[in-house]
């Protein structure tokens, strides 16, 4: 599955409408159009324990959109397989 | 002796200058200083004629709307006590505040929901003031406060969950204004004034309440919950040039904008109510090129006694004292410690509550004999400037409210799969919120679903900013030898 279809998933698990994720632009900032503050932490947390990565201080403030948690992830999860 | 009344002291100089000027606005409603004064003096009169004589407390649990510093305004002049609720209290907060603070009077809108409000006389108002007004000019006997005359509560978390009654005198509403708002931020009459934090708080009273009308300035109010996409509207419509607001805000306001940040209208950004993080002060600072003033206050001092100052902020700092406050840390002895060691913060100043409501024991382990305050606070100092290091309780400050573990711990044993746990403060991101550490009745496994019933739980139990953001299970929780939970070793594990 592609990391934004699981991140998709992720957010409508947090209850958030299907119609309202089905919307979502990938360039748009989650917490004003998806999220309040402590959805959009809950959101952190499973995307943490998805992908079993750490969103570092560093990114937590720059890690807005779909497309910025999809780049991340990946990141994370590639320097993970590298390293094994 | 007496000392000056805080409504009349507030409004004196702007019914002088400029009577007909702006002093709120709130969504499509505005009030004058002179409308103001004679709807203040009108509840006044409306409180004179419901019985209520000096030193009654009226519980105002209205949203922060025009009619809040009218209901505040008319507590002031007749010389009751105005006790702050608002609209986000739960039911049972709401039934302590009114049953502890033996209120006569509960001032609530008509929409409000209020379980548990039954029990007191309600007073019932829309949002620019009392649903069945009364002329002003029936009211014109002010109350002269003495000395020890209690102007307003505020009701704050205490370790165990339950709220405590902190009585402050006329005169912590007055003296920030000159402390702080002039010595400090250098507040004016042509400033706009937008503060996130609510007027039922120590810090949005004085922002919303004092500041804008000690200075005859406008104050912009928010009635509804403080939600980002209505506080990002709100800078953009109104154009306000000083913001209050807490670190939690901050870093919504900048997860909600997509780069490049929009130019803000703001000459001032202050915070206070949780510790600001270095990170979050630079990348507003990056994004938006203004530094945020960081400070301490606590319910008990009414506002800030120390603060950064406009230009010389410093990351990660809460600032320097502000003159006219004390402030020692001292060691587990009460000496002084030397500069650059933790110690606990105590503080002294002349907005200090003399007491808690009702709690002689606590007032005397917190409100000490040589005049300071123990706030629970461990700070380090350098070259004068002071440095958050944690709590010396278990308390946690989220979104700049208190959680007590106890309370959350509560609601997690009452769940089947939960045989101990223990709630301490975890990150998310640069943001500090409860986690839950857990060890499971043997037979249970951990699964997104058990998330999902625990979450499930608290949402019908307790006010979001109380639910736990991690939930970890563990074989043991860390203990001393004497069966203490160790949370700095949870806080570690995160």
């Amino acid at each position: 599955m592609d990391i934004r279809d699981e991140l998709k998933k992720l957010i409508l698990e947090q209850g958030i409408e299907a119609e309202v994720v089905n919307n979502i632009h990938p360039e748009w900032p989650l917490m004003r159009h998806v999220f309040d503050s402590l959805g959009y932490a809950e959101f952190v947390v499973a995307v943490e324990e998805r992908f079993g990565i750490k969103v570092s201080d560093r990114y937590s403030l720059r890690i807005r959109s779909l497309n910025d948690f999809a780049g991340l992830v990946a990141k994370e999860t590639a320097g993970r397989q590298a390293s094994t | 002796m007496d000392r000056p009344n805080a409504a009349l002291e507030l409004l004196r100089h702007s019914l002088q200058r400029h009577p007909d000027k702006t002093a709120y606005i709130c969504g499509e409603d505005k009030i004058s200083y002179r409308e103001l004064d004679a709807a203040g003096k009108g509840f006044a009169a409306l409180l004179m004629r419901e019985g209520i004589a000096a030193g009654d407390r009226v519980v105002l649990a209205l949203p922060d709307c025009i009619a809040f510093p009218v209901a505040l305004l008319g507590c002031l002049l007749t010389g009751a006590v105005a006790v702050m609720a608002g609209t986000e209290q739960t039911p049972e907060n709401l039934q302590h505040i009114l049953a502890d603070s033996q209120a006569r009077l509960l001032v609530r809108t008509e929409a409000a929901e209020m379980v548990g409000g039954d029990a007191v006389r309600p007073l019932l108002c829309d949002r620019r003031g009392p649903l069945t007004p009364v002329p002003s000019d029936e009211f014109n006997s002010p109350f002269r406060p003495s000395e020890d005359a209690f102007a307003f509560m505020l009701y704050s978390s205490g370790s165990t969950g339950r709220l405590k009654g902190i009585p402050h005198r006329h005169n912590s509403l007055l003296l920030p204004c000159q402390l702080v708002g002039e010595q400090v931020f250098g507040l004016r009459n042509d400033d706009l004034i937008f503060s996130t934090s609510k007027l039922s708080f120590g810090y949005g009273l004085i922002n919303s309440f004092s500041f804008p009308l000690w200075f005859g300035a406008t104050a912009l109010l928010h009635a509804d919950r403080t939600e980002i996409g209505a506080v990002l509207e709100l800078i953009e419509r109104h154009r306000p040039s000083v913001f209050f607001s807490v670190p939690t805000v901050y870093a919504q306001m900048i997860l909600a904008w997509s780069e490049p940040a929009p130019q803000l209208p703001l000459r001032l950004c202050c915070s206070a109510g949780e510790a600001l993080p270095a990170l979050l002060f630079e990348e507003w600072r990056y994004l938006t090129g203004l530094e945020i003033l960081d400070g301490i206050g606590a319910s008990e001092l009414s506002h800030h006694f120390i603060s950064n100052r406009p230009g010389q902020a410093l990351a990660g700092s809460v600032g320097c004292v502000v003159p006219g406050y004390r402030v020692k840390l001292v060691d587990a002895d009460g000496r002084e410690v030397p500069e650059g060691e933790e110690g606990d913060l105590l503080v002294s100043g002349g907005t200090q509550a003399p007491c808690y409501w009702n709690l002689p024991e606590l007032t005397c382990r917190t409100m000490l004999p040589n005049g300071f305050i123990r706030t629970g606070d461990i700070f380090l100092q350098r070259n004068g400037h002071y440095y958050y290091r944690g709590r010396r309780d278990d308390m946690i400050k989220v979104d700049a409210r208190w959680v007590a573990p106890a309370q959350v711990e509560a609601v997690l044993l009452e769940h089947p799969a939960v045989a101990e746990c223990a709630v301490a403060a975890v990150t998310v991101g640069p943001l500090v919120r409860p986690g839950a550490f857990l060890v499971l009745v043997p037979g249970w496994t951990w699964s997104p679903a058990l998330v999902r019933e625990l979450r499930d739980r608290f949402r019908s139990r307790l006010p979001e900013y109380m639910h736990p953001a991690r939930f970890r299970v563990l074989g043991r929780l860390p203990r001393t030898a004497t069966g203490k939970i160790q949370r700095y070793r949870l806080r570690q594990l995160t």
